[in-house]
Formats: C-alpha cells, structure tokens, sequence
C-alpha cells in the first residue's frame, strides 16, 4: 500500500466503510434471523419441553408433632395432593421423606400432610447438575 | 600449530550465534520467553500461544535459518561432464559463446515451507472447519434473535478501524487491525494475510493476547453498562431443537452468507462444513477428526510459523505499540457494542433478555460465554446464562466472518 493510495483513502470512504461494514452484517444476520424463524416454525419444537414433572417437582410438606408416634402406626391425617400429582409420586416422596426422617430424627414422628408443586423456576436437581456442570467456568 | 589451532577456534566462534547476537534478537528472544511464561504458568490461550511464543524464539535466534527462502545456486562449469550429481544443467550463449551452468537449489528453512500454508490461506478456513464441528449452534437456532447480539458486537472491528486510519495506519492495515476485535484468530489471520501480511505476527500475538484477557476485559465494562435489575433477569429456557434444523442450519447459513458475502467462503464454508459433519451423524469419523487431530495438527503449524513472523525489523515497531492499543480498543467496543444492543433488547422485551450475554457476541468462543454467565451469577446465583450466550457467542463467529468479509472485499 502506498502512501498515495493510503492519502486517497478519506475520512468520507472510511466513514462509508464502516457504515456500510456494519450495515451488511446487520443484513446479513437479519436474513438469517428470518429464515432460521421460518425454518423453526416449519420444522422444529414451538415451545421447551412442557414444565411437568421435572420442571416443579412435587414437594413433600411434612409435619412433625410434638408427641411421639404410636407404635402401631394409625391412620394419619389425610394427604393433600396437588391436582396432577399420581399415587406413584406419592407414595416414592412418602418413602423418601421416611428415610430420610428416619436417619436425620430417628425418634421423632412425622406425617406427610401434603405434596405440592414447589414453584422454584428450575428443579433442585438440574440446578445441582447445572451448578455442577457450569462450575469450571 | 598453536595459530592455527587459535584461528580455527576464532573462525567458529566469529560464525556461531553468540556472536551475531543484536540487542534486537535480544529483546524478541526476552519477548517470546514473556509470551511462554503467559501460556505456561498464566494459561493465557495456551494451545495457541505457546506455538507462537516458541516460533517467534526460533526465529530470532541468530542464523538459524529457520525461515530461510529457498536459494537457487548457479556454477559455472567447464564442461556438461562437470555437473554434480545435484545439479541440473543449464545452458547459456552469451557472445556466441556456449556456457555450461550448474543449477542448485538449496531449500528454504523449515517455517519457510510451514508458513506457504498460511500465506496461501489454508490453515484458518481449515482451523474452522474444526471449530465448526466443535460448535454447537443448537442455542442460536433456538433463539435466532441472538444473531443481532453477534452482529451488535462487531462494531469493535469497525471502530478499531477508523482509530487506527487515525493513527497513521493504511487502510489495509487498518481492517487487519481492526478485525482482531473479532476476537477470532483464524478470522484476524485470514484477513490480515491477505490485506497487510507485514503485521501478521503482531496482529496474531495481540488477537490471541486479548481472546486470553476476556475474563478481565470484559466485565467492567458489562457491570458500567447494565443496572443491577438487568443483569438479574432470567431468561426463559430454550426450546429443543430438531435434528433436521441442526443439518440444514450450516447449508442455510453457507447459502445466505456467500450470496452476500463472496470473500467469506473459504471461512463460512468451512465453519459449516465441519458444523455439518457433526450435526448429520453419519460422518463421526470426519467430525472427530476435523475437530482433534486435523485442527491440532493445522494448529501447531498455524501457530508456529505465525510466531516465526515476529522478527525484529517487523515486530519491534512503533506501529505494533499501536495494533496492541487499537486491538484493545477494538474488543471494548465489541463488547460495548454487544451490551447496549442487549439492552435495548431487554427493554424491548419487557426484561426478557438478559443484556449481559451481548458482551458474548464478540466472538471467543467459549470464553465470552463463560463471563456472560460467570457476571451473571454473580448478581443472581441462581441464574444461569451460558446457552443463553452460546447464541450470540456463535452468531459473533459468522458476524466477524461477514465483516472480515466486507473488509477484504472493500479493501483488498
């Protein structure tokens, strides 16, 4: 590049440059917006993977009273269950929170008087799988 | 005896390195060991800078030949008979007179023949095609707003331009400089072997330099740009993307940008030749290998023999003080440009978008998404914003391609 040819370059056409440089980026990826939109629409999932079960899992409230159980386990109070939520679900939290009461309060009796949806935004789990993964960085 | 014995010790050593050693081998030699101890004890950019570091010291050791051009030498001779085994003959009448000429040529330095496949431009679209089945694109397809974040963030590249026309630079220099705030190294390459192949070695250490300070660079100026209620927002979870938009989507891009945007092809159309051997399944063996022992294989020699650039007479120049200003000032606008553009999207959307992973569109890839999401769950831990900023951070690969594009295509 010479000095006369560099000279001949001017603020105008390097203004013109940078303009028209961003202006055909911005074109160019608009274009692209629009057909990977179309392609979307025609070919691909509208929507995330509907927020059912892994989304909100179901929550345990469970109530411990201030007398210890009966030994021979009656009928506690009944279970109030979230519309959605089946017996399956029910009865594997139900299991899961015995064992767990049973190591961290071995004595202390408890019942689980409902199982709702928590409305946390993101599952414990994927958050501890995504805090996991995303750790390194 | 004992003369002779002194001469022949004084000849080598008059003939070794020591004693052709200038200051200015000196301070490259001091430069490239700067250069390994940031790849080796700081991790900055290893896999690139090491090479570069290790070329630029082997360049700049006295007589070492490394990039020496191949020299043709002629002998004459008395006769055809006297013609050495490695030579060819070659005849002359000069004065009507017959000449017999035996013609050597002595081959060029290791680097010499490495750096022909820089010079030619085939390691950056071949270091693409790596890059490209490494990419996953699934969260730009996802969410193709995220190709405005990527072209937002180019505007570094542009206005690195006009500052380095500012000061004193050609033209053509200027768009090499300015394409470092694409924050992509075979891009920066590719562009400047073209347009200013003079600056490639300072043009190459600044790039990988700045790529490697991201983490530092970039969040101040994501913190000034944003309020604190903006960088909280948490954006909605991606939609899944089908297989067949994940093959069509290279061809598609390859189709759009090519149409626009000729000069790119050997870039794009590499990015999306190894982006569709990844996402079509049926070419693993391809994919791995364009992504493993292809691009480490072109990476060493790209690395090596950009390195062995840097010689003295090019590198120890006022004007690489002012590649690495204006490189620098080409990624804070990148970075710039990316976050403003993030939050008028923000406010466009009612705080949807999180303006943070503009700063993404600079390109770098990964390393511009991680900040996106390491600034973000700083303010909310909860949050996270890495395939969020995946999109942008892709979408910024085929934008600094289009604008290095636009670059060789105006300039060259």
């Amino acid at each position: 590049m010479t000095n006369e040819v560099a000279q001949a370059f001017t603020w105008t056409e390097a203004g013109a440059t940078m303009l028209s440089g961003m202006a055909i980026v911005f074109a160019a990826l608009i274009i692209l917006i629009f057909m990977v939109w179309v392609m979307g629409r025609v070919l691909g999932t509208s929507k995330p993977k509907a927020p059912s079960a892994p989304s909100s899992p179901p929550k345990a409230v469970v109530t411990a009273p201030a007398v210890p159980a009966a030994p021979a386990f009656p009928a506690g109070p009944e279970i109030a269950v979230q519309e959605g939520i089946d017996e399956e679900t029910v009865a594997v939290i139900s299991a899961a929170v015995s064992c767990m009461m049973q190591e961290i309060a071995p004595r202390t009796a408890f019942a689980v008087t409902g199982i709702q949806r928590s409305n946390l935004a993101r599952p414990t789990w994927r958050d501890a799988g995504l805090q996991q993964n995303t750790r390194s960085f | 005896m004992l003369e002779l014995f002194m001469q022949t010790i004084m000849d080598i050593a008059n003939a070794s390195g020591l004693a052709n050693m200038a200051w200015q081998n000196m301070v490259m030699i001091g430069i490239s060991f700067v250069l390994v101890y940031l790849a080796v004890a700081k991790g900055f950019e290893p896999l690139l800078l090491l090479p570069i570091a290790f070329g630029m010291f082997l360049a700049n050791l006295p007589m070492s030949g490394i990039f020496a051009e191949p020299d043709t030498v002629l002998r004459l001779l008395d006769s055809p008979e006297a013609l050495a085994s490695n030579e060819t003959l070659q005849t002359v009448i000069e004065n009507g007179k017959t000449l017999f000429y035996g013609v050597h040529t002595e081959n060029g330095g290791l680097v010499y023949y490495l750096y022909r496949g820089v010079k030619l431009g085939i390691y950056p679209p071949l270091i693409f095609m790596g890059v490209g089945a490494m990419c996953d694109f699934g969260p730009l397809i996802a969410n193709p707003k995220s190709f405005l974040l990527g072209a937002a963030a180019q505007l570094g590249i542009f206005i690195a331009f006009l500052g380095a026309l500012a000061l004193g630079f050609t033209p053509q220099e200027a768009g090499s400089i300015g394409i470092i705030g694409g924050a992509d190294g075979p891009t920066a390459i590719y562009t400047t072997t073209i347009l200013a192949p003079h600056l490639l070695s300072s043009i190459a250490v600044a790039a990988y330099s700045y790529m490697a300070l991201v983490p530092i660079i970039q969040p101040p100026i994501m913190k000034a740009f944003t309020t604190d209620r903006e960088r909280k927002v948490v954006m909605e979870q991606l939609r899944p993307v089908s297989k067949i938009e994940r093959v069509i989507f290279p061809i598609l891009v390859t189709l759009v940008v090519a149409l626009m945007v000729p000069d790119t092809i050997p870039l794009i159309g590499m990015l999306m030749l190894g982006n569709i051997f990844k996402e079509s399944g049926v070419t693993e063996r391809l994919s791995k290998t364009a992504q493993n022992e292809l691009m480490n294989i072109v990476t060493i020699f790209l690395a090596l023999s950009v390195g062995a650039t840097a010689r003295a007479e090019t590198f120890l120049t006022f004007k690489t003080l002012g590649i690495i200003a204006m490189g620098l000032a080409a990624f804070c606008f990148g970075t710039f440009g990316g976050v403003i553009f993030g939050k008028v999207m923000c406010r466009a959307t009612g705080y949807k978008v999180n303006p943070l992973i503009g700063s993404a569109g600079v390109s770098a890839v990964p390393m511009a998404a991680r900040v996106s999401q390491k600034v973000g769950q700083s303010y909310n831990p909860a949050n996270f914003l890495l395939m969020h900023a995946m999109g942008p951070n892709v979408a910024g690969v085929i934008g600094s391609a289009v604008a290095a594009g636009v670059l060789i295509s105006v300039l060259g």
